[in-house]
């Protein structure tokens, strides 16, 4: 049962659909097909690097592969590299931070939805960006998933309201730089993921392919 | 040559599965993943460090892995 059909055709056609759809979105606002071009290749680096968050989290424990954590560790290095010099940036020249009011308060319902979410990922075989970008490659079964987990959204921003007031709302809110300066708060979280890193590491070394 | 269907399972299925299988294969035996699961020939890349492993997407969406223990 040979049946491979090539996709190039489809592949071509698609590209000139997504040009010719950002033109359309520049007439509209520059902004707009920045944003377009932008998810198209997130997700083009999501399919091509099978960078998966869940597995990221769950392989560690359950089969001893630790490839995606460190992966997931670089990442979060980078971005933490990246935003402190844009936000550095924004502070030298005294203009307002942005992403500030997205700084909410730790508290338990991190823990109860970090939690849920970790049970849903695992069952549903992904996270937010894994199921989004299987479901573009066509992976049927994450079209029930993105069905639900779109209602599941919808239902959690209805609800967060009730959830501020009940945990949230006691807490203070703890934004790093205020606590340590720039370079300190970027020092903290570097020495942390590298921390994580050395010991992911060590524990690959030991679980790692063992059969 | 041993077969494992994977077919409809998502990942970390058929990695359990295969590492079940490899546990009972003598050395240099080849077991056969046939998976829809994209992910699955990557992660087999990562987690079976040791063994060689080949691959060919049979029809499109539709994987065949074989696995041989080193």
């Amino acid at each position: 049962m040979k049946g491979k059909k090539n996709q190039v055709v489809y592949a071509i056609v698609v590209i000139i659909l997504a040009i010719l759809f950002a033109v359309y979105l520049f007439t509209i606002s520059p902004l707009l097909s920045f944003f377009w071009f932008s998810g198209l290749f997130v997700g083009f680096i999501l399919q091509k690097s099978r960078f998966c968050f869940v597995a990221a989290l769950r392989d560690p424990y359950l089969i001893g592969g630790v490839d995606l954590t460190k992966a997931v560790l670089i990442a979060l290095a980078i971005t933490t590299i990246g935003f402190t010099i844009i936000k550095y940036w924004l502070v030298i020249n005294n203009e307002p931070l942005i992403g500030l009011n997205y700084i909410t308060p730790i508290s338990l319902a991190t823990v109860i939805g970090g939690f849920l979410f970790g049970i849903g990922m695992v069952l549903a075989g992904g996270c937010s960006s894994g199921t989004l970008m299987r479901v573009g490659e066509g992976f049927q079964l994450q079209l029930i998933v993105l069905i639900f987990f779109i209602i599941g959204s919808t239902l959690g921003a209805h609800d967060f309201g009730w959830w501020k007031k009940i945990l949230m709302s006691y807490n203070k809110t703890i934004f790093l730089p205020d606590f340590f300066g720039w370079l300190g708060a970027l020092a903290l979280q570097l020495s942390i993921i590298a921390l994580l890193y050395v010991f992911i590491n060590k524990w690959g070394d030991k679980n790692t392919g063992k059969y | 040559m041993k077969k494992i269907d994977c077919l409809g399972d998502m990942c970390p299925i058929p990695i359990l599965k295969t590492k079940k299988a490899l546990k009972k294969v003598k050395s240099k035996e080849t077991v056969q993943v046939v998976t829809d699961h994209s992910c699955v020939l990557e992660s087999m890349l990562s987690n079976f460090k040791e063994h060689k492993i080949t691959s060919e997407e049979v029809i499109n969406g539709i994987w065949e892995i074989y696995i041989t223990k080193p």
